[in-house]
């Protein structure tokens, strides 16, 4: 659960589609729901019978002498349209692939981000339907069909800053969730759903190299989703809150909060919780529970964001303090037009009373401007 | 009074083809040098000229009977007002009365068109202005020859005219000089000699004295008179100047546009 | 100092009410020469503005563009994103497409023939496709325009609804169009239909052609450039970039596609902007003649005020601050007549132009802007203080004296004035080159030497003349106002020399390009693509019509000709590949320079090219030289053989045989094709029914072509015509005023040489006979003179301005026209004054003015 959202949600100025019954939306994109298994390293590709999908990477890096960062990487793919094969141009638009980057360097205290969009044609942008291999002009994400999917490459440009990080697939676990592996549910209605996967704990290196032709070797540990489905949210719910983290003891936790008007969380925010080596673990909203411990206002929008948290999972003997290692990681863009916050935090804690630590991400949506204002189901 | 052409014979420098040189003859001319003894140059009976217009009505000349002889040299006067240029333009052809019979050298002047109007002016009218009214860019034996060469005569012989005019009047040595290196009393000679050049038969002087000082006031009436006299023309002088009244034979007063019988 | 001249002022006020037909003619003599000015500025702006092309991002932003001879790849973005100098980019589809005339179809089966060149040209569109994805720092919409109609956002309608294009709400309600109508291409190769919605963008609506924004791939489907675009605009942050071009590709600064379209039209708006600068000269002259008819009434007055105690200073402050008043008011005059004349205007220089350039959309009307405005009262201003500096100067010194006596003569010019323009004429005609300007600043300088020269001419004449009495006299009378009426037969003299110029220059060209059409166009039937302006390269045959045009019965051969833009660091030129057949069998070939037929023929078929002699001329190359052409494999250098004459294109060209040609570019369209046929084919049947077929191609039998060739040929010169007329007719009123104003001041002596038995038409003879004088002598004047401009004209401008060189034909029977029309002129100007002596009893012409 992620920045994908905002995609969808900011995208999503077609009228609110009937909700049936039936795996297809109106238009014909197959909604996510019960009774598919996902297979890995098939699923790592583009799916494109679905409306919307998401390859989402953020994680904790370190130079050889010890100066911290934080990068996020997002490819998004929004399907405009089933038709596009009808077209006599090849480059008729079908599907829009956007792209989301973001580099906190701790040592200097800033934030460096990105956006671009492009319709997908090759080479400009796209989506592969056979292996991993997502790009969007230069900002691109891809493994290898020889390597199926065991080593991946990830480059990405912010603002002259050139990321560029080998990723170690193959040594990550994989995390499906949802009560039903793979089908997370956002809403009530049948439908309102994904198919949802993470590897939370690929082991990265790489280089940045800066504007100035400088560059560092860094390496860390990469936490990647993909999600892919055709109408998740229902309308009501104004945000959420998204934390993950892999911890010290090698466990990974990821939990998400959907907000509703009133301020409380719908009953559909759940989490996961892997141990290592292991099963993931659904996690029901009654599983756990989200502290607010401070707040942050931003002086850029204006909107005051939940900053510092308690977390805990009862289940797991799990008690998390989270503290974003830097305030100032609000994103403000404009290919999306939504504003949100997506950082590097610190969570730091017990579990089954052994202190655990790691660093993490958490997103935090719908705090600038209410997206229900943009997107009530029947509003223009 | 010796006849008009006998003085004109005497003093007269022959023209060869002068005559013919008329392209065109006022009717009745043949009249005129048959007749010269017995009818007077200008006859006026009960001529009356009115300008309407403007919802006004100006009565400026009424029931005027006048005649003059050839050689007579007369003088027009009366306050401003009375008539004088109405008289000398009906005279001079330049307007028509609005009644009566007027008559100049045997030529009927009403109803004359225009060509008929302009051979007249040219061949029996001699013009003398107050204001000399000489073409400036001309010399003085060109003005002088101007209307003999208007009415047909070769230039060479207008010019050798104009200049034995010009001796005649007493400025034969500024012959070629322009009007504007010439005083008024100059000029206004020129202007006498140009009046003669077609051997008119009424001179018609208009105020000729207003612009020159006494002295050459009184040299330009006494040419006028002796001009008059010697050619046998007769001469009608409209004027302020008492000593013009004074040199001429007669005297014409008008006052309100009819003649004062004083 | 400031009462003195403001009571001066009031002084000049109430003698200009007491003259107005001289104050009028100042004011006409400003006003017509800025109304031209400013009519022709307006309405060359509105007609040329669609060939800059600069338009086509309406934010403006875009420092340089790229582009490619051939296909440009849309992959090339990456590279160029990638770049560190460039800061932005957006590839662009954008075309200049005619919208049909919706016509009703003929009855019957008659076919439905597109006529090109027609009266009413037809509409056109500025189709551009851009990416909404990166198209913003470009394009810049309002959020009015952003909210379209429908249930969707704009740009999500243009993604996906295909055919979709958006026009200004303006534009639309212009052309009857409503939201969802259909509305019909023109492209090559048929029309497309797209589908129309409005929106509150009124920038799309002000430019000439109005703009349609469509999706990219929307707008490559309606152009069937499917998979390719047409340049690349760029925001580069660092103007010496260095960015590593493909071959045949080139980035020039975004300014310079308009700079090319000015370099383009050069010639046309210096022919002008020259008979622009005539009808000034003209009135300025005119407004000096009138000038001197106020010093010469005035000057008692000037007397009267300098007994006053008036310094000249004063006098001269307050005339030439008269001469600005009035300056400003027929400045004034001039913009609103030059509103109304541009109006008329814009009709004829858009077919000039769309017979020289590509036919010219309906045009909106042209709009007066603050830059023109200030130029024209600038120019107002300035001509009449400078018509009138002299005039006033002699007036301001004036002698006291001069209250009473006789006004001296009106001095001429004095006689080193015309001859120093003679002879800067001479200089400015010695530089060689390519420049337009300074030639045609010659001709401006010879015409103002005549107009100075005319006084001291008519001078001497009238000298001359003295008999008979009639002539003495009129002689007498012009050189007392020799200032005034050689003024104004100076006036006359240059619209007079300029028309006899542009008669023998024009009819030369004329005569030379029938006997080439006649020569050269040896072909049946013509085919061409309606033309538009996609990319010259981009204008094409219709798909299969050559194969079925060598399939028909009676057709003997088709000769094919392709063509594209070759850009070179010097000036782009055109390219063309052709059969060369045609030229074989019929010898229709001009050669200017170089070997016989056969041996040029056998030499392009072994790879060499052939220029036209404009291209020769500014390249300066003869057979031998070499041309750099710039292909797909990267330049080539290439052996001239030959340099021919065609005037069908008004650019220089280079001709290579067709195989040359495709090896050089690769597969290029078909843009021309002839046909020649079996005499006992009718050319008219199959050239209409090859047009009901293929109505995006225009097919014309030769005989139909030569007439079109004069046709637009004629076309082409119809406004140069116009403005002549313009001119002349001012001058011809100018004079009539001089004329008639002199008459009125010597009422007097009419009434005296009336008095001394002038007759009604001897004085009307001696006004025909001044007037003539005047008239006849600008006349003869101008024979001479304008033949020397011809000269000038042909040698050096039309070689400059078109590169074309063709001898003089001077048609004597113009010429005549020309001293006729001046004399009647003459008579004319003689008639008014005529009837008003006719009018007036002598006896109140004798009767001194008040």
């Amino acid at each position: 659960m992620n920045a994908g959202r905002i995609l969808l949600l900011a995208a999503c100025l077609f009228p609110a589609l009937s909700l049936t019954a039936q795996s297809l939306d109106a238009e014909g994109f197959l909604r996510a729901g019960p009774g598919r298994t996902l297979e890995l390293p098939a699923d790592h590709a583009s799916h494109p019978e679905t409306r919307t999908e998401w390859w989402y990477l953020t994680g904790p890096l370190t130079d050889s002498e010890g100066r911290e960062y934080g990068f996020q990487a997002t490819w998004f793919r929004r399907a405009l349209t089933l038709r596009a094969s009808e077209r006599a141009s090849s480059m008729g638009v079908r599907d829009v692939m956007l792209f989301h980057g973001a580099l906190t360097d701790l040592s200097t205290g800033r934030l460096l981000h990105a956006e671009a969009t492009t319709r997908a044609w090759q080479p400009w942008g796209g989506a592969s339907t056979e292996t991993l291999d997502v790009s969007v002009f230069e900002n691109s994400l891809s493994s290898l069909p020889s390597e199926e999917g065991r080593t991946g490459s990830l480059f990405f440009d912010v603002e002259g800053t050139q990321v560029a990080l080998q990723l170690d697939l193959a040594a990550s676990p994989v995390l499906f969730h949802g009560e039903e592996p793979g089908l997370s549910i956002k809403g009530h209605e049948p439908g309102q759903s994904s198919w949802y996967y993470t590897l939370p704990a690929i082991p990265v290196r790489g280089t940045l190299q800066f504007p100035d032709g400088s560059s560092r070797a860094v390496n860390g540990r990469a936490w990647m989703d993909h999600e892919f489905g055709s109408s998740q949210l229902s309308g009501g719910q104004v945000g959420w809150d998204w934390f993950s983290v892999v911890l010290n003891d090698d466990t990974a936790l990821m939990l998400y909060q959907l907000r509703l008007q009133d301020g409380s969380a719908d009953s559909t925010s759940s989490g996961t919780w892997a141990a290592p080596k292991a099963e993931s673990l659904h996690l029901g909203q009654e599983a756990f529970d989200v502290e607010i411990l401070g707040s942050w206002t931003s002086p850029e929008s204006g909107a005051t964001y939940p900053s510092g948290w308690r977390l805990s999972v009862p289940g797991q003997q799990l008690e998390l303090v989270v503290t974003p290692r830097l305030k100032e990681q609000e994103l403000i863009t404009k290919s999306t037009g939504v504003t949100y916050w997506e950082g590097l935090c610190r969570f730091e804690g017990t579990r089954k009373g052994e202190p655990v630590a790691g660093e993490g991400y958490v997103e935090l949506v719908g705090y600038a401007d209410s997206i229900s204002d943009r997107f009530a189901p029947g509003s223009p | 009074m010796a006849s008009a052409s006998q003085l004109r014979s005497i003093f007269q420098v022959p023209v060869p083809g002068r005559l013919e040189s008329r392209s065109l003859e006022p009717p009745n001319s043949h009249l005129h040098t048959s007749m010269a003894r017995v009818m007077p140059v200008v006859l006026c009976q009960n001529v009356s000229r009115i300008y309407e217009g403007q919802g006004a009505r100006v009565v400026a000349l009424e029931g005027l009977d006048l005649s003059i002889e050839a050689g007579e040299v007369l003088a027009l006067t009366g306050p401003s007002g009375s008539g004088k240029s109405t008289l000398l333009h009906l005279l001079g052809a330049m307007d028509e009365p609005t009644s009566g019979h007027l008559e100049v050298a045997g030529q009927q002047l009403s109803g004359l068109d225009d060509v008929h109007a302009s051979a007249f002016r040219n061949q029996q009218l001699g013009f003398i202005f107050q204001a000399f009214h000489l073409v400036p860019s001309l010399s003085a034996a060109q003005n002088v020859a101007l209307p003999a060469r208007l009415g047909g005569t070769p230039s060479r012989v207008a010019e050798d005219h104009a200049r034995s005019l010009l001796d005649s009047v007493g400025i034969g040595e500024l012959a070629d000089r322009r009007p504007d290196h010439m005083s008024g009393g100059q000029q206004q000679r020129v202007a006498v000699a140009r009046a003669l050049i077609n051997d008119p038969a009424l001179l018609l002087a208009d105020e000729p004295t207003g612009n020159l000082d006494h002295v050459t006031g009184g040299e330009i009436t006494e040419l006028l008179v002796r001009l008059g006299h010697e050619r046998g023309v007769a001469v009608l002088v409209a004027t302020h100047d008492p000593a013009v009244t004074v040199a001429t034979d007669r005297e014409i007063r008008l006052c309100d546009g009819r003649l004062d019988r004083a | 100092m400031k009462g003195r001249i403001r009571s001066v002022l009031g002084v000049l006020v109430s003698d200009n009410a007491a003259h107005p037909l001289q104050t009028l003619t100042t004011l006409l003599g400003v006003a017509v020469g800025i109304a031209v000015i400013v009519a022709i500025r307006l309405a060359s702006d509105a007609a040329l503005n669609q060939f800059r092309g600069t338009y086509d991002s309406m934010a403006g932003v875009a420092t340089h563009q790229l582009t490619r001879v051939g296909r440009l790849d849309p992959a090339r973005l990456l590279a160029l994103r990638a770049h560190p100098s460039v800061d932005a980019v957006q590839p662009v589809v954008a075309a200049t497409v005619l919208i049909p005339p919706a016509v009703e179809p003929p009855p019957g089966d008659q076919p439905l023939v597109v006529v090109e060149g027609q009266a009413e040209a037809p509409r056109s569109l500025r189709l551009v496709g851009v990416d909404p994805f990166q198209a913003a720092p470009f394009l810049q919409l309002s959020p009015e325009a952003l909210e379209a109609s429908g249930d969707s956002e704009l740009f999500t309608r243009l993604l996906l609804e295909p055919g979709l294009v958006a026009l200004g709400r303006e534009t639309g309600e212009a052309w009857g169009l409503a939201e969802g109508d259909a509305l019909e291409l023109q492209i090559p190769g048929g029309r497309r239909t797209a589908t129309v919605t409005l929106i509150e963008e009124p920038r799309l609506s002000q430019d000439n052609p109005p703009f349609a924004l469509a999706d990219l791939a929307t707008a490559q489907e309606l152009l069937g450039l499917n998979d390719e675009v047409l340049r690349f605009d760029l925001v580069l942050s660092d103007e010496g970039a260095d960015i590593e071009l493909f071959p045949g590709e080139r980035l020039e600064p975004a300014a310079s596609r308009g700079e090319r379209a000015d370099t383009l039209t050069e010639a046309f708006r210096t022919n002008l902007a020259c008979l622009g600068m005539l009808a000034v000269l003209v009135g300025a002259f005119v407004v000096f003649s009138m000038a001197q008819f106020a010093v010469t009434r005035r000057r008692a007055l000037m007397g009267r005020l300098r007994c006053m105690g008036c310094p000249a200073r004063v006098l001269l402050v307050s005339l030439l601050g008269e001469a600005s008043v009035l300056g400003l008011i027929g400045g004034l005059l001039g913009l609103l007549g030059g509103g109304l004349l541009a109006r008329l205007l814009v009709g004829d220089v858009a077919r000039s132009v769309g017979t020289l350039y590509g036919p010219v959309g309906g045009l909106p009307i042209p709009e007066l802007d603050l830059i023109t405005t200030f130029l024209a009262l600038g120019t107002a201003v300035a001509a009449s203080v400078g018509a009138t500096a002299v005039p006033a100067l002699s007036a301001a010194r004036t002698p006291p004296i001069a209250v009473a006596g006789q006004a001296p003569e009106d001095a001429p010019p004095p006689l080193w004035l015309p001859l120093g323009l003679l002879l800067l004429a001479g200089g400015l005609l010695i530089p060689t080159g390519s420049a337009v300007i300074l030639p045609s600043l010659a001709v401006l300088a010879v015409l103002l030497a005549t107009a100075t020269l005319m006084p001291s001419l008519l001078g001497r004449l009238v000298r001359k003349l003295t008999d008979p009495p009639l002539i003495g006299l009129a002689s007498a009378r012009i050189s007392r106002s020799l200032g005034r009426t050689g003024a104004a037969a100076g006036a006359l003299a240059m619209p007079l020399a300029m028309t006899i110029a542009v008669i023998v220059m024009v009819g030369s060209f004329r005569s030379e390009v029938v006997t080439w059409s006649n020569a050269v166009l040896s072909a049946d039937i013509y085919a061409k693509p309606l033309w538009f302006e996609l990319a010259p390269e981009r204008a094409q045959l219709p798909e299969g019509l050559v194969e079925d045009m060598q399939s028909r019965p009676g057709v003997l051969a088709v000769d094919t000709l392709r063509m594209l833009e070759q850009p070179s660091p010097e000036g782009s030129f055109m390219v063309a590949g052709a059969a060369l057949e045609m030229i074989e069998r019929r010898e229709s070939l001009r050669v200017l320079e170089g070997p016989s037929l056969p041996e040029i023929v056998a030499s392009l078929r072994s790879g060499r090219v052939m220029i036209t002699e404009p291209l020769a001329r500014k390249r300066n190359l003869g057979p031998g030289d070499t041309l750099v052409l710039l292909g797909r494999e990267g330049p080539v250098e290439l052996p001239v053989v030959a340099i021919f004459q065609d005037f069908s294109l008004d650019r220089g060209y280079a001709l290579l045989d067709v195989d040359a040609f495709g090896s050089l570019y690769g597969k290029t369209p078909v843009r021309n094709a002839a046909l020649l046929l079996d005499p006992e084919t009718d050319a008219e049947a199959l050239a209409l029914e090859l047009s009901k077929t293929y109505p995006g191609a225009v097919f014309r039998t030769v005989s139909r072509l030569r007439e079109d060739v004069v046709t637009a040929f004629d076309d082409t010169f119809a406004i140069t015509y116009l403005l002549q007329a313009i001119s002349t007719t001012l001058a011809l009123l100018g004079v009539l005023t001089a004329l008639l104003c002199l008459h009125l001041e010597r009422r007097q002596e009419m009434g005296v040489l009336r008095a001394l038995g002038a007759r009604l038409s001897t004085v009307g003879g001696l006004m025909l006979v001044e007037a003539t004088m005047i008239t006849g002598l600008a006349g003869a004047v101008s024979l001479p003179v304008g033949l020397g401009l011809s000269w000038i004209l042909v040698r050096i401008v039309n070689t400059r301005s078109f590169g074309w060189s063709f001898p003089m034909n001077v048609d004597a029977p113009g010429l005549l026209g020309v001293l006729a029309l001046a004399l009647l002129a003459g008579l004319a100007a003689a008639c008014v004054p005529w009837l008003m002596v006719r009018r007036s009893e002598v006896a109140r012409l004798l009767e001194p003015r008040r």
